[in-house]
């Protein structure tokens, strides 16, 4: 597990109260509920939680790429005190995107063009980058060095050679690679990762976050990990969110929302793992399923299926409070039960 | 009891077969997808195989259901060669081992029930002569097996969840009562609470019907859960087998030992250091000379390069193919 290094106490990225609906015909779907967090400074910072939870859509959201059927009803994202919300699309697209937060996507196959060079598909990347920062447009040269450098950096072997070739020609941990190293222009400071290892193989996937680790060091980029994989996160990250249903369930360090986790639903998440199960012993499954965001139960979302459910769960939802300096949980039980281990089998 | 014995099984794939590629082309190439494997599946056991994508796992379990076309090499299925079964004794071992595929919507027939798909095999069995009262009762029994409501028969595959429709996949597959089965990647793409469902049910399976499990996998964790005995395989061959615990405990391959650190873990204390492996897995249709891990072995000597290193038992059943265990 990652152990946590001092931080600067900078925040780069606020998210307050933000609420997200999907409209679906006359459905009102909240992909998202009162989401706030905050990610300071060369951090990186793992969301969990089960598909339809809502983890994906926040990605989308603080880069504004969202469907035309979402709608944000309340809340803000402030990013270096600037509220993205206000800005008008021209200028996410001058300022922010693919210039200061950058987003890579679970499949590198959809997200590069099959039909243009490596070559073709970096420099295009890096012309509007510095077109928009108003730096004069080198030559082409310029360019192409500077696509060899992003590859250099990103670990591919003989980049010079390779930018040549089309996308078919790379494997899925090099295109993944090249994803990086567009994402990553020299003012970035904020990568948005969605499953950015979920279609890789485990060496690969060692790879790639070691790769995002040492940029994010080096660069003191911060990082929005998204990942049902709570192994890569226990490994990368330097705090987890767990996310339920449109909530905020639970948000501390690594250490402590792994070690010692404080909503049920965490626990829940951990005890599902092979991993950490002996031969023969039964896993965990969580009975019932993510509830449709269309009709979330009252109360808090995961009464229905959690077995330490009381009276006051299905009226109330519970508030986020502290239970320890950073470490953050929305139940009841916590409040009432103080700190006893949860224990779900 | 050996259930499965597999004996220097070899899979190849050509490419460039045919006229205009061989006038013009670069002429054939060949893909050695299972290059010389042998391997044994204890009855009631579970073997787990594991590698990346491009090992050859999945050609290797394909292979045994003579999906695909085996080059050369025997694969005995209760003593007898699958590779030489005519079609009567093929339909045969078909009824008694039973596949579970990757893409759970992709190999269910979208305009037929549910309760029509679990029915198909049932029906194929006793070739068509069955009264639909059994017949209904059956489908029940095996969909109350798999912990789904018997309503859902008149459903349609699109309707249900992704662990529902893997459920249903395996209620297809126990509903000839097999002696083996054959689960491919069983829970990729799926939550991971979801995923301890059919793993949990897998598993009840097993004790209750006394079935054979080939968990063809990449997925180290879940192996290690689930399986009695394991191989590792790189690029079309068996770098090491053995019980699964000797493997985790004292792995002896150096691939090995990188696929296994490699695996990102959640406890405190972290037994090794991620070992890095350079570059990826190389093209099956040149692979490298001797020892076909040396190109990103961390461990490489001289003799790599040179001699292929056999499948060397170290003891207790526990085979590695490396010459670091060669020389003492």
């Amino acid at each position: 597990m990652k152990e946590n290094e001092p931080l600067l106490d900078e925040p780069l990225l606020e998210v307050s109260k933000l609420t997200l609906d999907y409209n679906l015909g006359k459905r009102k779907m909240r992909a998202l509920n009162r989401v706030s967090f905050q990610i300071n400074k060369g951090e990186i910072l793992g969301v969990a939680g089960e598909s339809g939870c809502g983890k994906s859509t926040l990605g989308l959201a603080i880069i504004k790429l969202l469907p035309k059927i979402a709608s944000i009803r309340r809340g803000e994202i402030l990013f270096e005190g600037q509220d993205l919300l206000k800005l008008s699309e021209d200028q996410m697209n001058k300022k922010i995107r693919g210039q200061k937060i950058s987003m890579i996507f679970q499949n590198p196959q959809d997200a590069l063009n099959p039909v243009f060079t490596i070559e073709k598909q970096m420099v295009d990347i890096l012309k509007t980058q510095r077109l928009y920062k108003n730096k004069r447009i080198r030559s082409a040269r310029f360019f192409r060095d500077q696509a060899i450098d992003r590859l250099k950096a990103t670990g591919i072997a003989d980049p010079a050679q390779r930018l040549s070739n089309y996308p078919f020609e790379f494997s899925g941990g090099m295109k993944q690679r090249v994803m990086i190293g567009m994402a990553l222009s020299s003012g970035t400071s904020l990568l948005l990762a969605d499953e950015a290892t979920t279609a890789l193989d485990v060496t690969i996937e060692a790879q790639i976050n070691k790769l995002i680790a040492d940029l994010a060091k080096e660069y003191k980029t911060s990082v929005l990990y998204v990942s049902h994989n709570l192994g890569v996160l226990a490994e990368l990250a330097d705090r987890i969110m767990i996310m339920y249903a449109g909530r905020v369930f639970e948000m501390g360090t690594t250490k402590d929302v792994f070690g010692s986790p404080s909503h049920p639903y965490s626990a829940a998440l951990l005890e599902s793992m092979p991993s950490r199960q002996d031969r023969g012993k039964r896993l965990l499954s969580i009975p019932g399923f993510v509830p449709p965001l269309d009709n979330l139960p009252p109360g808090c979302s995961f009464h229905p299926r959690c077995k330490f459910v009381e009276a006051i769960c299905k009226k109330e939802v519970p508030p986020m409070e502290e239970v320890t300096p950073g470490h953050f949980s929305a139940c009841f039980l916590d409040i009432k039960r103080g700190r006893k281990r949860l224990q779900w089998i | 009891m050996d259930l499965i014995k597999i004996n220097n099984l070899k899979t190849y794939f050509y490419q460039n077969k045919g006229l205009l590629s061989k006038l013009f082309g670069e002429g054939l190439k060949t893909v050695h997808a299972v290059d010389d494997v042998s391997l044994t599946i204890q009855k009631g056991r579970t073997f787990g195989l594991v590698g990346e994508s491009g090992c050859g796992k999945s050609t290797l379990g394909n292979t045994i259901f003579r999906l695909v076309k085996a080059t050369s090499g025997e694969i005995l299925f209760q003593d007898k060669d699958v590779l030489k079964m005519n079609s009567t004794e093929l339909m045969g071992f078909r009824q008694n081992a039973q596949l579970i595929f990757q893409d759970q919507y992709g190999c269910m027939n979208p305009r037929m029930t549910v309760g029509q798909i679990i029915a198909e095999p049932l029906l194929m069995k006793a070739h068509g002569d069955l009264d639909n009262d059994k017949l209904f009762d059956e489908v029940e029994r095996l969909l109350l097996a798999v912990n789904l409501d018997p309503d859902s028969a008149v459903k349609f595959p699109n309707e249900f969840s992704g662990g529902q429709a893997r459920r249903i996949g395996v209620a297809r597959a126990i509903a000839l009562n097999p002696t083996f089965i054959m689960a491919d990647e069983p829970t990729s793409g799926l939550d991971i609470s979801t995923a301890a469902t059919v793993l949990n049910l897998m598993q009840d399976l097993q004790d209750e019907m006394d079935i054979t499990y080939l968990w063809v996998s990449h997925n180290l964790n879940q192996v290690k859960y689930m399986s009695d005995d394991m191989a590792v395989m790189y690029l079309g061959k068996i770098v090491e087998m053995g019980q699964t615990k000797d493997i985790f405990n004292e792995m002896a391959h150096p691939y090995t030992k990188a696929l296994i650190s490699a695996v990102p873990q959640i406890s405190a204390e972290k037994q090794q250091e991620t070992i890095f492996l350079k570059g990826e897995i190389p093209s099956p249709i040149n692979p490298p000379s001797g020892c076909r891990f040396r190109t990103r072995c961390p461990q490489v000597m001289k003799k790599c390069k040179t001699h292929e290193p056999p499948l060397a038992d170290l003891g207790g059943g526990h085979m590695c193919a490396c010459h670091l265990h060669r020389i003492n």
